[in-house]
């Protein structure tokens, strides 16, 4: 019985420290917008609901295969998200032709202080040249 | 009468606020958090050739997600990032494994050296439990060692 408790115990102070913890979150992981221009930007909202301020990454993904997407842009690519703060970004995808979709992807990361564990949430957007 | 009016004033009042309609909206876009809540540790094995999570002086590290859509979490391959320069990195194994807990607790790998992936659907803040080691038959040096793995959400 001794044991259980201190298994209940043990099991509730994870979850405390894991809601105290170093944490990154973004929001939306898919979307996909129309354009009547050759541009479509997105908003992307990047979550840190941890205790600590974060270092935040973001980059555009290369393509499938591997080459390096052209006129994307990703805004702030470095910044800094407070404790239980929320924070936007923007993504551009440029050089939409009539009629092409083009899919990107961004991956936000973080880096635990003094640490090598990288936290890294990926999400795809998608844009239509509509005119 | 002209009391009587006041009153009848007064008492329509409450009606027309009762039909009031408070409406409250939102949308559930999709999204994933991960956290790191707690470090792991390596601690080394009797014989000398082993460093690993589960040693005396070793510890799990554990991962938080929040999902709230049908999403991937991609372990890594796991690297040996960080050593002493005594030491002749090339001819270790480096492995991970994970086992998850609550909504999670299908979810179970045994130690690998290559990435590995699981879905996760809608759920509040779960953990998993990572346990890791490297391996080398030329033993290891005194001085600091790290291993890395990267942990992806994507949908």
């Amino acid at each position: 019985m001794t044991t259980f408790h201190s298994r209940v115990i043990a099991a509730v102070a994870v979850i405390w420290t894991a809601t105290a913890a170093h944490s990154i979150g973004l929001t939306p992981l898919e979307k996909e917008g129309n354009s009547r221009s050759d541009r479509k930007g997105f908003y992307l909202t990047v979550l840190n609901e941890g205790s600590r301020s974060i270092v935040v990454d973001a980059h555009v993904m290369a393509d499938e295969f591997g080459n390096r997407q052209r006129a994307v842009k990703v805004m702030p690519e470095k910044f800094k998200v407070g404790p239980k703060s929320a924070r936007k970004i923007v993504l551009v995808i440029g050089n939409l032709d009539e009629n092409e979709t083009r899919e990107v992807s961004v991956c936000v990361s973080t880096r635990k202080h003094n640490t090598n564990t990288l936290l890294r949430i990926c999400g795809d957007y998608r844009a239509f040249q509509r005119r | 009468m002209k009391k009587t009016l006041s009153i009848l004033v007064l008492a329509a009042l409450p009606f027309s606020a009762l039909a009031e309609t408070i409406s409250f909206t939102g949308s559930m876009a999709n999204s994933c958090t991960l956290g790191s809540s707690s470090d792991g540790a390596l601690g080394l094995a009797s014989d000398g050739k082993s460093l690993s999570s589960e040693e005396i002086g070793g510890a799990q590290a554990t991962i938080t997600i929040v999902s709230l859509a049908n999403n991937t979490i991609t372990v890594g391959a796991p690297t040996l990032s960080s050593y002493p320069s005594g030491y002749q990195s090339g001819g270790e194994v480096t492995k991970i494994s994970y086992e998850g807990t609550g909504l999670l607790s299908t979810v179970s790998q045994d130690y690998t050296d290559n990435e590995t992936s699981f879905q996760v659907g809608v759920i509040p803040i779960t953990s998993v439990l990572f346990s890791s080691k490297t391996e080398n038959t030329n033993g290891f040096v005194e001085g600091q060692y790290q291993i890395d793995s990267v942990i992806t959400c994507s949908p």
